[in-house]
């Protein structure tokens, strides 16, 4: 493939700039957001040109403007739910609330809490929390990449937390 | 509505209200977002939805802020390699010359195989010239892109 010019680039982002936009604000559903990531995907785009597989173009964009908007969300939601003094806490690092709540719990229990979760975070807990598979084990074994499988469980045990807790308030017996 | 089907794609439906703009909370979009990152298939559906509708337009171009973005992307990274390459010459030579004094100083007979004062010289300017090529180079190929 011919290496791509100034010119050459600014064609290529005249004609996926709508779909781009289109990707980023149907996931965003913010305007200016939307304008500010479709932005960040024609940069990184043009940092990793060379690796760019020829007549995939559309899907490659796509993959980048996906990651660029997850980024975007997941990073409000964090804000949103992330209590002051989480900050440090790593992703799958769980933190303490959700540990203790789900240490009181016997392997029934907690399978029963597991399987009343909801995809995509019940394979996760399966692995992770029942069959005490690492992270990294999760990943391989379900094909996703090892940060989505940490925000997935993090997210997984932070339902489950909500879940005991609901049950508990209504007196629920595990069975 | 199920966003996952049993075997843990996009259901149809959830990638209809994606493209439709029908209403989908924070926490669909961002499990969404998640899943498109990294599932070639469901990307793949997901962008051939995309060919049966209108595409949205933004309200202004990013090309001409893209181009200002791109140069000071560039600029940062050619500072900063300059900067590295000038941190290892100096740090080079404050090696070489404060290991002179000390081997004049001890005046002791140099065994053959340790090379001569004027061999290490030769070496490490040879290095530094071998590492300022490597930067124009770099320098000729950024100029050449741009």
């Amino acid at each position: 493939m011919a290496p791509m010019t100034k010119e050459s680039f600014s064609r290529f982002v005249e004609q996926y700039e709508h779909l781009v936009y289109t990707i980023c604000f149907q996931l965003v559903r913010d305007a200016a957001a939307a304008e500010d990531l479709t932005q960040d995907t024609f940069l990184s785009a043009y940092l990793h040109r060379d690796s760019m597989p020829a007549g995939y173009e559309r899907q490659w964009l796509g993959r980048i403007a996906t990651n660029k908007a997850k980024d975007y969300l997941q990073s409000a939601w964090k804000r949103r739910t992330v209590l002051p003094g989480d900050e440090g806490i790593p992703p799958g690092a769980s933190p303490p609330a959700e540990e203790l709540t789900l240490s009181r719990c016997g392997a029934a229990e907690i399978a029963a809490l597991i399987d009343q979760l909801r995809a995509p975070y019940r394979p996760v807990c399966r692995l992770c929390l029942l069959e005490e598979r690492t992270p990294e084990e999760a990943a391989l074994a379900l094909g996703r990449p090892l940060k989505t499988i940490q925000t997935q469980l993090y997210r997984g045990k932070r339902l489950l937390r909500e879940q005991l807790e609901r049950s508990e308030l209504h007196g629920t017996v595990f069975k | 509505m199920e966003l996952f089907s049993n075997s843990g794609h996009l259901t149809d439906e959830a990638l209809r209200a994606l493209v439709r703009g029908q209403e989908l909370s924070e926490l669909d979009r961002l499990e969404t977002a998640e899943h498109l990152a990294y599932c070639d298939r469901c990307l793949q559906r997901y962008t051939e939805l995309l060919t049966d509708i209108p595409l949205l337009a933004p309200t202004s171009s990013c090309q001409r802020t893209l181009w200002q973005r791109i140069r000071q992307r560039t600029l940062r990274i050619f500072t900063s390699r300059y900067a590295t390459a000038a941190a290892a010459i100096v740090l080079a030579l404050t090696m070489l010359w404060s290991d002179v004094p000390r081997m004049i100083q001890t005046q002791l007979p140099l065994p053959e195989e340790i090379p001569s004062i004027t061999e290490q010289w030769s070496v490490s300017l040879d290095n530094i010239s071998s590492r300022f090529h490597t930067v124009f180079d770099r320098i000729d190929e950024l100029t050449r892109l741009e």
